[in-house]
């Protein structure tokens, strides 16, 4: 770890690499810039301290995964207990300009659910793996993923 | 899912996110860095409240230790006395010459303790407190024949000295202001030679006078006069200085006289002992039989004195012994003794007695004169002073007598 400076080290690098991943995990929950940053600058320095102990870019990836996720959900879970009422008013502020019903849906859906869907279907990992980013059982899993499906279905349905 | 994913797919992190975020990890991993080869000093907030803390207590045990140790200071004795008439009992002395142990030596002591407490009285105070008891109590006698040792006991000459002389005055005023009288006779021993006498049971005082009377007749054991009265034992002393050999010293004389000699004997022996052999009279512990030795000697020798005066006024003592006769413990009654007669017996005195033509000196007249008294008036004085003059020849028995030994 001598280097930190310069514009080319494995610092530049990894924040690259990773950051839109990052981001987009930040989507499904924050709707607050400063929320965001907060999790950017957490997660990643968490990622350096540990920079050693990943074995290989499967293994960052997977571990980045996790613990954006996890920040992510406490915070939404701190904002939704602090800000109950008035939260139509905390517009986001990076809001895709035609986002579909299906993806309004999903942000509507429980965060566990949410950061299955996203595992499962945006990255396309199979359960095993996901049980293994979520720490959760592989049936639980399988529930979980059905229940979200057929509330999909319905959110999807009532907007459209 | 299409649309989920496309629209997930829009998604792309902000340069200045980006930015923000390189930055802010490099500066806390650097921070880490540093903090990993810096010396903590997170301990500085204990430190001086800690600091306080202990100096605190330190301030108070060193005073408290202070304290205890200027008491115990105070209270441990450096000197002693030795007080001895009959009864005998030690005040030990501090620094500042205060009264802070006392000791009795037999049942008489206890009595005379038991009636005061002298503690923490100066010397002097306590001095004279114990010799007005002992008067009140009946320990001496009314023809002032009793002998009042006063011992210092101390490793410093010139301590040992002072004490002796004003033990010696304080006692003097005391009796004068009453109806007594009786002898001061004063020693000094060393702290060792005390110690010795107090293994023995014996008051250092009286201890000193048994070794002189040993001095003269080596037979004499301690248990014999470790219940006497300190007269007796000067008397006793007095007796064998009598006896042939010893040059015979008469004794019997009267109060005045007994009370000249023992003056005489006093200064006698100090002057002796500063010309001679210092060391020995204050050390007796070692070398009393030496300095008895050196005065028998002297007996034998008159000149071996190296002090002229000193040879003059022995050569007196023993003109006036001769003029005396013999007597010892003599009951007052008899003519020409007092009971005391004993004054001579002070045989550390040097009791020389070799009648040689004795050169009576200026002393005389003035010695005689002060420890007269009260009780001696004109008629001392002017007996001391002719006989002196006289040159020797024991003129008149008529000397010794004015008192009138009649007891």
């Amino acid at each position: 770890m001598s280097q930190l400076s310069g514009t080319n080290d494995y610092i530049t690098a990894a924040i690259e690499k990773y950051s839109d991943m990052v981001r987009r995990i930040c989507f499904l929950y924050l709707k607050n810039n400063a929320d965001v940053e907060d999790v950017f600058q957490e997660v990643f320095l968490k990622f350096f301290q540990n920079f050693d102990t990943f074995e290989n870019e499967d293994h960052q990836k997977a571990w980045l995964c996790r613990v954006a996720f996890n920040k992510c959900k406490d915070l939404h879970k701190s904002f939704w207990r602090k800000n109950v009422v008035g939260l139509e008013n905390q517009e986001i502020p990076y809001e895709l300009p035609e986002q579909s019903e299906l993806t309004k849906a999903v942000l509507e859906l429980p965060p566990d659910q949410r950061e299955l869907i996203y595992l499962h279907y945006y990255e396309g990992r199979p359960i095993p793996e996901i049980a293994e980013i979520m720490q959760k059982n592989q049936n639980t899993v399988y529930s979980l993923l059905r229940r979200a499906k057929t509330l999909l279905k319905t959110k999807v349905s009532e907007h459209s | 899912m299409n649309p989920f994913v496309n629209d997930l797919n829009n998604i792309k992190a902000e340069e200045t996110l980006k930015e923000k975020t390189k930055a802010f990890v490099r500066t806390e991993l650097t921070k880490a860095q540093y903090a990993k080869t810096t010396v903590r000093t997170e301990h500085k907030k204990e430190n001086p409240f800690m600091k306080k803390i202990i100096g605190a207590i330190s301030a108070v045990a060193a005073c408290t230790l202070l304290v205890i140790c200027g008491f115990a200071f105070y209270n441990t004795p450096l000197n002693y006395v030795s007080v001895d008439i009959n009864p005998s009992v030690e005040l030990g002395i501090n620094a500042f010459d205060r009264v802070v142990t006392m000791q009795a030596f037999n049942e008489d002591g206890e009595q005379l303790l038991a009636g005061l407490n002298v503690m923490q009285m100066s010397l002097q105070d306590a001095v004279s407190n114990l010799v007005e008891q002992a008067d009140e109590q009946g320990y001496l006698n009314d023809d002032g024949s009793s002998v009042i040792a006063i011992t210092a006991e101390s490793n410093n000459e010139q301590t040992a000295a002072q004490i002796q002389t004003a033990c010696e005055n304080t006692i003097t005023l005391t009796l004068n202001k009453g109806e007594t009288t009786a002898v001061v006779y004063t020693d000094a021993v060393t702290l060792h030679f005390a110690q010795q006498a107090k293994e023995s049971g014996v008051s250092p005082g009286k201890f000193r006078l048994i070794q002189v009377l040993q001095s003269l007749d080596p037979t004499i054991t301690v248990d014999q006069y470790r219940n006497a009265k300190i007269s007796d034992i000067i008397a006793a002393a007095g007796a064998m200085l009598d006896q042939p050999g010893n040059n015979g010293n008469g004794n019997g004389q009267g109060n005045a006289d007994n009370a000249d000699a023992l003056q005489r004997i006093r200064n006698a022996i100090k002057a002796q002992n500063a010309e001679q052999t210092q060391t020995q009279s204050m050390t007796l512990g070692d070398s009393g039989n030496g300095e008895t030795y050196t005065e028998q000697n002297q007996n034998q020798n008159a000149n071996q004195y190296k002090n002229s005066e000193t040879q003059a006024k022995e050569q007196e003592k023993e003109q006036k012994k001769a003029e005396n006769g013999n007597s010892t413990t003599a009951s007052p009654a008899t003519p020409g003794n007092n009971g005391n007669g004993n004054s001579n017996g002070n045989g550390n005195a040097g009791g020389n007695g070799n009648a040689g033509t004795a050169s009576c000196s200026a002393d005389c007249s003035s010695d005689c004169s002060a420890s007269c008294s009260a009780s001696c008036t004109s008629s001392c004085s002017s007996s001391c002073s002719s006989s002196c003059a006289s040159d020797g020849t024991g003129t008149s028995s008529a000397n010794g007598n004015s008192n009138g030994g009649k007891g």
